[in-house]
């Protein structure tokens, strides 16, 4: 069977940047070009307004006693998972397997999708659909997939609306936040071929209408996991579509994809850990849906997968346990890191930060994952404000983070950056130098504005999108503070 | 008699604050005082539309004189029980094994309950532990709070997305 849900996409096309693209490699280009490129984009003021007002409206009660009192122990949860994150693992595939599920330890994405293309190979998949997972981004799943003849669905309402527009999600949790209603209309009536109203109740019952038929017959479910059990072996996903309850319910065979720090030690720790993602995620008392699943069907029963296979990825992340950037896979993907961070909303969402994860977490993430010179610029992506920490249920410190990863780049990177600063650092070292210093700044005011960004030096791929503030009132308040000392306030 | 029942589990379980979250998030509950007036209740909610029924203990006699089919995708109700409900927050409960498909409280548009009072916990929490109490572990258990919603399209909230779009807890005491 192939996917109508997808039926009339040849009538799309794609317009988006290629760095905001999916279907096309992650190709990292210098970050001021592409977030100069990012602001300038008409869609960027809405989706910042967007964002804007919903952290204004989660200012106002962030953190409630009650919810307080959650993120206390939902921040101990998830650091007594850490502290011994492969015996949790280990307990976790016992039970799954135990439950007659089968897990798989993938090194690499490379692993990861090999190991998902075998099993839609052996289990003979024509149609696969898929609930929102970020390591399915990560690993670079669908286009795989679709190279190797398997039709890939994106059930989730957002997640849908972006791969019709061939483009990576633009949030964690809110993967369309970059598209205005009248964008997914124009779409929706593009792919379907018909005129459509433009309310958002009949834009998702168009979406529930196209996908319904593919949730009755696809070969392959693949979801994601937010948190996996280790004392039951139950793989818990948490959604408001219901999406994740038809991949995991209706297909015959179930792939969940998960990174190995979302084990978490005890089923009864969802009872803290599902109200606390969902105030943070959406300022929900609880999900709609918190969907879990302990091995395949049984003997007997109506429904449900035949098989249950669970993919555990790595991709580095067992190099981070026992260094400073430990508590960062404390994370549970929540996203209110996202919206908090004025950086975030100003260039528009995610796609600019060009990595999978984006945001303050992408940045203290992307550096540490996979090829670590990959996205080691990322950190400078922050203006180290803190409303990420102030955000974050459960108290990653990723301010400081953001702060040592910089470090860690400045050592590795001996660039002209580093020469210019050292020299700085020697002339102001000195009254004398320091003096000279701002009557230099006076003089290079006279020069016309723009000199930065047209210098061909090896300085280049710095300079371009950036400029020298106008400096003729260089030194105004220290002479202005110097002619007024001493006389009475 | 019905009074002296109904006074001390009051005490222990208060239906009106289950009745009232799960209206806050959009679904609807009653609690009436007996179970055939509860079960009245579950048929007139699926009136003479295809229903599918889960064969199980708490809703023996549910299906007499209604129109119940075999498939889930050809019906517009599903009528399930539940393991328990949380006060807090209108969740609930549901474990899924051979009586009990994964599919009656999902692919059909509205979802009825039938549940007694007895099952009712303060929290969600509570209704976590009902569900983690459980042995064997069921291959697939879930907890529901309201119907189905999405907030994709501008982050406004938009109902029935996938999941059904109507749910009807009824409560009764025993």
């Amino acid at each position: 069977m192939s996917s109508s849900a997808l039926r009339g996409r040849e009538r799309l096309r794609p317009e988006r940047p290629a760095w905001a693209a999916a279907s096309e490699p992650l190709v990292r280009r210098p970050l001021p070009l592409v977030t100069r490129e990012a602001v300038a984009r008409p869609v960027t003021g809405a989706t910042n307004a967007r964002l804007v007002q919903r952290n204004m409206n989660w200012n106002a009660d962030k953190w409630p006693p009650a919810m307080a009192e959650l993120r206390e122990r939902g921040a101990a949860i998830r650091r007594e998972t850490l502290r011994d994150l492969e015996g949790y693992l280990r307990r976790l595939t016992e039970r799954v397997e135990e439950h007659g599920g089968r897990v798989h330890r993938a090194t690499t994405p490379d692993d990861a999708r090999r190991i998902v293309g075998e099993i839609a190979r052996d289990g003979d998949v024509r149609l696969a659909i898929k609930s929102k997972s970020m390591v399915s981004e990560e690993i670079e799943l669908g286009p795989y997939l679709e190279e190797h003849g398997v039709e890939v669905v994106e059930t989730d309402l957002g997640e849908y609306i972006v791969q019709l527009a061939d483009e990576r999600p633009g949030h964690i949790i809110a993967p369309a936040i970059h598209k205005s209603r009248a964008d997914i209309h124009d779409l929706f009536e593009r792919l379907g071929g018909e005129r459509l109203p433009d309310a958002p109740e009949q834009l998702a019952a168009f979406a529930r209408r196209r996908l319904r038929d593919d949730f009755h017959g696809a070969d392959m479910g693949i979801s994601g996991v937010n948190f996996a059990c280790a004392d039951t072996g139950t793989l818990v996903t948490v959604t408001n579509e219901g999406n994740a309850r038809m991949v995991t319910s209706q297909p015959r065979i179930h792939v969940a994809v998960m990174t190995l720090e979302k084990v978490i030690p005890r089923f009864t720790d969802l009872g803290v850990l599902v109200p606390l993602l969902s105030h943070a995620a959406t300022r929900q008392r609880v999900s709609v849906y918190q969907t879990m699943v302990t091995g395949p069907r049984r003997p007997g029963e109506a429904d449900g997968p035949e098989e249950l296979h669970l993919i555990i990825l790595d991709n580095g992340r067992s190099r981070i346990p026992g260094t400073q950037y430990e508590e960062v896979l404390a994370c549970i993907r929540c996203g209110a890191c996202q919206v908090a961070c004025p950086v975030f909303r100003t260039v528009g969402g995610g796609h600019a930060y060009n990595a999978v994860y984006g945001g303050p977490i992408g940045a203290v993430l992307t550096p540490l994952i996979g090829d670590q010179e990959e996205g080691a610029d990322l950190p400078f992506l922050s203006s180290l404000c803190g409303a990420c920490y102030d955000a974050c249920p459960v108290k990653i410190p990723l301010p400081d983070m953001l702060v040592d990863l910089r470090a860690d780049y400045e050592r590795r990177h001996r660039g002209p950056a580093r020469v210019g600063w050292a020299a700085w650092s020697r002339l102001w070292g000195s009254p004398l130098g320091y003096r000279a210093s701002l009557l230099g700044g006076r003089l290079a005011g006279l020069l016309p504005g723009g000199l930065v960004g047209r210098t061909a030096s090896l300085a280049r791929s710095w300079s371009r999108g950036r400029d020298v503030p106008p400096l003729r009132a260089a030194g105004a308040f220290r002479r202005w503070f110097r002619s007024h000392r001493g006389e009475p306030g | 008699m019905t009074t002296k029942r109904v006074t001390p589990r009051a005490t222990r379980s208060d239906p009106r604050r289950y009745i009232a979250a799960l209206e806050q998030v959009g679904g609807r509950a009653v609690a009436l005082p007996s179970r055939a007036e509860a079960v009245e209740e579950v048929r007139r909610l699926c009136g003479t539309r295809p229903v599918v029924v889960d064969k199980h203990p708490d809703l023996d006699g549910v299906a007499d004189g209604l129109h119940v089919v075999e498939d889930p995708w050809g019906a517009e109700v599903g009528v399930t029980g539940a393991v328990a409900a949380a006060e807090e927050t209108g969740t609930l409960a549901l474990a899924f094994d051979a009586d009990r498909p994964r599919s009656t409280s999902l692919v059909p548009p509205v979802h009825v309950a039938l549940v007694p009072q007895a099952r009712l916990v303060p929290t969600y929490a509570d209704a976590v532990e009902a569900l983690a109490a459980l042995r064997p572990v069921p291959s697939a258990m879930n907890l529901v709070t309201g119907p189905s919603s999405s907030g994709d399209i501008e982050l406004t909230t938009v109902r029935a997305v996938h999941g059904p779009g109507e749910i009807h807890v009824v409560l009764y005491d025993e």
